[in-house]
């Protein structure tokens, strides 16, 4: 059998990771665990081998993280790096976890409008009473209207 | 409560309450959370790791479960303390950028910018699963009406590491399995249970080694499956190893009895008496101690003192309690005395 990376040698070493109830193996010449920093002594992940066809240009523009950096570490820099790696992430996930779709609790995204005009909410009360403070009555009375107009959103 | 005031006071968790308690030390869940809107933590600045950690604690003190508690951070902490709270189990890291929030009794605690920006913990005592996960959750509801998580429909709460996305919840168990190692099935059994997608470390969690028979089973997966099924299944495995374990008990007890029985003995004859016990000696001697409880040999009133001193004659703990740094050979020393000390007393 060939080598699952290079394609030209011959795979002398096999791969399995399993997950749940899958498993995925990958049979791999010698070269290529060398290279791929996989072999047993080197204690690297395994789960490194999942990411072997994904696309190694794409750099987060949040974080700055490249997806080589990711592969090397991991560990993804910020919640941006999900939707620039998105696909390539995706089916990593499915192979590394088993599925790669959230079924456990959910943040709806009216709560979380929600929320951020509760924060609003707060930062207009600082304002109103500094507002207020300074006798700035003209100010205050925009935020007032402001607020009003929040809260019966809320 | 002052830091300080920890070494004075026992973690809940640590009684020796809780069903199956002669081999399950204790249960966690912790939740991996992050906020919308900041870098993760490894690649955050610190102005922005201050920002975050300010937001967190003021949610996570809206929280009963937090009150009259404790806030450090691992900053401000000398080495031998970091050490110290690692082997509460507060922190798994030697990062010294973490903020840590804990509750009255240790039963809750919460870490703020270690890999993720918010890991909560929920402990409870033997196997327990059921009593820590609405506790782990209301918690989570607290922190999620103040803070906004970052979250995303198809891939759930995100997470610095892509082994906790989706729920970022862990759920584990500390079990203690002497009659599985001693009867050499430990290790198939760990096959059979990491194939069914658990993992297993050691007493101090990830990269951690094996020791005194101690193993943490927790779940490996965090997508695709909700967070009551992720409780339901991981129960259901550790029940499986406690069962398996007892088996293996009794039939080690009719083949070899008198053997065992000598093991046990002994351990506990040499835990009484010894001058000198180094770290690794107490918790394989304790191991046996504990295994001749278990099978009834031995009053059971000894747990409870076995657990405190699992941890008590931890190094930091140690040198903690006598105040000041020891070098090992007094370490085992002061090790000794003390575990002498502790059984008198029954």
């Amino acid at each position: 059998m060939l080598c699952d990376i290079c394609h030209i040698k011959e795979a002398t070493l096999h791969y399995t990771v399993v997950m749940g109830d899958t498993s995925t193996t990958m049979y791999i010449c010698e070269d290529c665990a060398k290279n791929k920093g996989l072999l047993p002594a080197s204690g690297l992940p395994i789960s490194r081998l999942l990411l072997n066809d994904a696309n190694m240009d794409l750099v987060c523009n949040r974080c700055g993280l490249t997806f080589k950096e990711f592969a090397k570490t991991l560990k993804f820099g910020c919640s941006g790096c999900y939707d620039v790696f998105g696909k390539d992430i995706k089916s990593f996930l499915e192979k590394l976890q088993g599925s790669p779709v959230h079924k456990g609790k959910s943040l709806e995204k009216a709560n979380i409008e929600t929320l951020e005009k509760r924060k609003k909410i707060i930062e207009l009360k600082k304002a109103l009473k500094k507002a207020i403070a300074k006798e700035a009555y003209e100010t205050a009375s925009k935020i007032r209207d402001e607020l009003a107009k929040l809260e019966n959103a809320v | 409560m002052q830091f300080e005031d920890l070494i004075d006071t026992q973690p809940l968790w640590l009684n020796e309450e809780g069903l199956s308690n002669e081999i399950v030390l204790s249960s966690r869940i912790r939740l991996a959370r992050n906020l919308k809107g900041y870098l993760f933590p490894t690649r955050a600045r610190e102005k922005e790791l201050e920002d975050v950690s300010e937001l967190v604690k003021d949610a996570v003190t809206k929280s009963p479960y937090f009150a009259n508690g404790l806030s450090f951070k691992t900053k401000h902490l000398s080495q031998l303390d970091i050490e110290f709270v690692r082997e509460r189990h507060l922190l798994s890291t030697k990062k010294r950028t973490v903020d840590c929030v804990v509750g009255k009794g240790e039963i809750v605690s919460a870490l703020i910018n270690e890999e993720d920006h918010i890991r909560i913990q929920c402990l409870a005592s033997g196997l327990n699963i059921k009593a820590v996960y609405p506790v782990i959750f209301e918690i989570d509801e607290i922190l999620s009406s103040n803070l906004t998580y970052a979250f995303r429909n198809d891939f759930g709460y995100l997470t610095s590491c892509p082994t906790n996305v989706g729920t970022g919840m862990r759920v584990s168990c500390l079990l203690h399995l002497p009659g599985l190692v001693l009867t050499k099935e430990i290790n198939k059994l760990l096959d059979d249970v990491m194939s069914r997608g658990f993992s297993v470390r050691g007493l101090y969690g990830e990269g951690s080694e094996i020791e005194g028979n101690f193993f943490q089973l927790s779940n490996q997966i965090t997508l695709g499956i909700d967070e009551e099924e992720i409780a339901t299944k991981t129960e259901k495995e550790i029940r499986n190893v406690i069962d398996l374990e007892r088996e293996t008990r009794n039939k080690l007890m009719r083949e070899a009895g008198e053997r065992v029985e000598d093991k046990i003995w002994r351990s506990y004859g040499i835990l009484k008496n010894a001058r000198m016990l180094s770290q690794e000696e107490f918790v394989n001697l304790s191991s046996a101690v504990r295994l001749g409880i278990g099978i009834g040999l031995i009053d059971n009133t000894y747990l409870k003192l076995l657990n405190y001193l699992l941890l008590y004659t931890a190094p930091a703990h140690l040198q903690k309690m006598k105040g000041k740094i020891m070098d090992a050979d007094t370490r085992d020393i002061e090790r000794a005395n003390y575990v002498r000390e502790v059984l008198k007393c029954t």
